[in-house]
């Protein structure tokens, strides 16, 4: 009886910081309903540092090999207290694929994958999002990639709203898979046959800071 | 036969050969005695080579989006196509180097120098890379002047062993580049010079033999041998614009950031053959071709060995495990 008084204490002492998103581990462990009044979607600006997107190809028809790009920037919108989805304007440059291998590396920065040369940067901008659950979106949007863009659906989820030095940050995590021949990236699949897959699953990890509300 | 294989002979061996049954006609006459065909065909089957490696490898699609919009295709155009538009372009304007040549008699030189600078600045004008600029299509043109000059004059004798070499290397360069279509299409082009090469001298061979017997059993002169390295300046030009592209195609997409020097170097590798020329002229006069030839294969092994080097000591520093509070905390 005595630890449940002592629960509920720490409990309704959290809530007044809860419902502004300033207690972690609450957040994530059980996200808040949406509640009934919409609260306009805060910008939140990517920070690059914490923001990455991790790809997965399958290698001479064997293992899956890992590799990422890193650095991410860009903007999101989406109110914390998630009555609205996420929108998202998300710049990858190709320079910063990084694979834990310089000649990779290269490799993927040249012609015949990336070609960094003439495409340098890969976009995502969303165009459209239904919400599939509490804190998760299908959004749809347009993905450029080597000068060419396609419509794809990513699924999208709210990782968490965190606070940091400089203010509150969220987090977001998106997965989608596609097809790299799509967007002329065939190296590999045909010739030399399955060397490399042609179906790549992206995770896409954002994490951005809340645009202070002005007075 | 395994992906790889059927790969490298779908891209480089059946290139190769393809110039090599193009190219063999041009050794054998009658056409070797038609000024024309002898002069064109093995600048065109050279070209060949290149030009069925890159559609092997990317498809017509990738040569015809240069100029026309294709219904369906929504591939992006790149710029670093042009070089497969290179080829072809080289292959045809060879046949029209050698007509105007032809009929030019006493101007054939002037023609053939005239052919040469328009290539170099068709070339400039009209094949540019990303990141390009006034310099670097100044430079494309001259090395595209250097190395035809290299392989018209200097390196003329050891022609086609030169072009192994040259594009040997390029092929070399663009692997270690990150650009393995690339170096695929300059191995076959490397490829094709050697069985062209081969196939011209066994021919060679036969014709000194031939000249002989009859010598022996006629008497009188010695008839003309056939010379295994291509007549003419078209081949000159379409392998000396070709190298001076590629070079400078390989350099503007190296995402290894090889320096500029080695794929220069590359394209000019035809000139140490003046070198060993000037070193040994007066003792070995017999010995040119033996003489020019190692001279090359000794400048390739130099190159190589300069590129290990630098890429032994171009090693980034390791990754620092220090990581600032701000980026742990997202300052």
């Amino acid at each position: 009886m005595k630890h449940r008084a002592a629960l509920a204490l720490a409990v309704l002492s959290l809530a007044p910081f809860a419902s502004f998103g300033l207690a972690p581990a609450a957040q994530d462990a059980a996200a808040p309903a949406p509640v009934s009044a919409a609260v306009a979607p805060s910008t939140i600006t990517l920070d690059p540092v914490h923001s990455m997107a991790v790809f997965r190809i399958q290698h001479l028809g064997a293992g899956y090999f890992w590799g990422r790009f890193n650095g991410l920037s860009g903007t999101a919108a989406w109110p914390l207290d998630d009555t609205a989805a996420p929108t998202f304007d998300v710049v990858a440059e190709v320079k910063n694929v990084d694979t834990g291998s310089d000649k990779l590396d290269g490799n993927l920065q040249g012609p015949n994958f990336f070609n960094q040369a003439e495409f340098p940067t890969i976009a995502f901008k969303s165009t459209s999002a239904r919400r599939v659950g509490e804190r998760r979106y299908a959004v749809t949007g347009d993905l450029t990639l080597r000068g060419v863009t396609k419509s794809i659906e990513a699924d999208c989820v709210v990782t968490g709203i965190g606070k940091g030095p400089l203010g509150q940050k969220v987090g977001f995590e998106c997965t989608f898979t596609l097809n790299r021949s799509d967007y002329g990236m065939k190296w590999g699949i045909d010739a030399p046959k399955g060397a490399l897959g042609n179906e790549v699953k992206m995770i896409i990890a954002l994490e951005g800071d809340v645009a202070k509300a002005k007075n | 036969m395994s992906e790889i294989a059927q790969y490298i002979l779908s891209v480089v061996v059946i290139p190769a050969a393809v110039a090599a049954v193009v190219a063999l006609p041009f050794a054998l006459r009658p056409l070797r005695d038609v000024r024309v065909a002898a002069e064109a065909g093995v600048a065109c089957a050279l070209m060949a080579a290149f030009v069925v490696s890159f559609t092997n490898e990317l498809g017509w699609n990738a040569v015809v989006r240069q100029f026309v919009e294709i219904p369906g295709d929504d591939a992006p155009f790149e710029r670093w196509h042009r070089v497969g538009t290179t080829a072809l372009f080289l292959g045809a304007a060879a046949w029209g180097v050698a007509f105007l040549r032809g009929g030019a008699v006493r101007s054939r030189a002037a023609v053939g120098v005239a052919a040469a600078l328009l290539a170099a600045i068709a070339a400039a004008v009209l094949v540019r890379f990303p990141g390009a600029s006034l310099p670097s299509q100044l430079t494309l043109a001259a090395l595209a002047i250097g190395s035809m000059l290299g392989f018209a004059s200097v390196a003329r004798r050891v022609m086609l062993w030169a072009g192994w070499l040259v594009f040997g290397l390029l092929a070399f360069l663009s692997g270690e580049g990150g650009f393995a279509s690339l170096a695929v299409m300059c191995g076959a082009t490397s490829a094709a010079c050697f069985f062209v090469g081969v196939a011209r001298a066994i021919v060679a061979l036969g014709a000194e033999i031939s000249a002989a017997a009859k010598r022996d059993a006629e008497g009188g002169e010695r008839p003309p041998a056939f010379d295994a390295a291509p007549r003419g300046v078209a081949a000159p030009i379409a392998l000396g614009t070709l190298a001076a592209v590629v070079a400078v195609c390989g350099h503007s997409y190296n995402a290894t950031e090889i320096p500029a020097g080695f794929w220069h170097a590359a394209v000019l590798l035809p000139f140490l053959v003046l070198v060993a020329d000037i070193a040994v002229r007066p003792s070995v006069m017999r010995h040119r071709r033996i003489l020019g030839f190692s001279a090359l294969l000794l400048g390739a092994a130099v190159l190589v060995a300069g590129y290990a080097v630098w890429r032994a000591q171009a090693t980034d520093p390791a990754p620092s495990t220090d990581r600032e509070l701000l980026d742990m905390y997202g300052g």
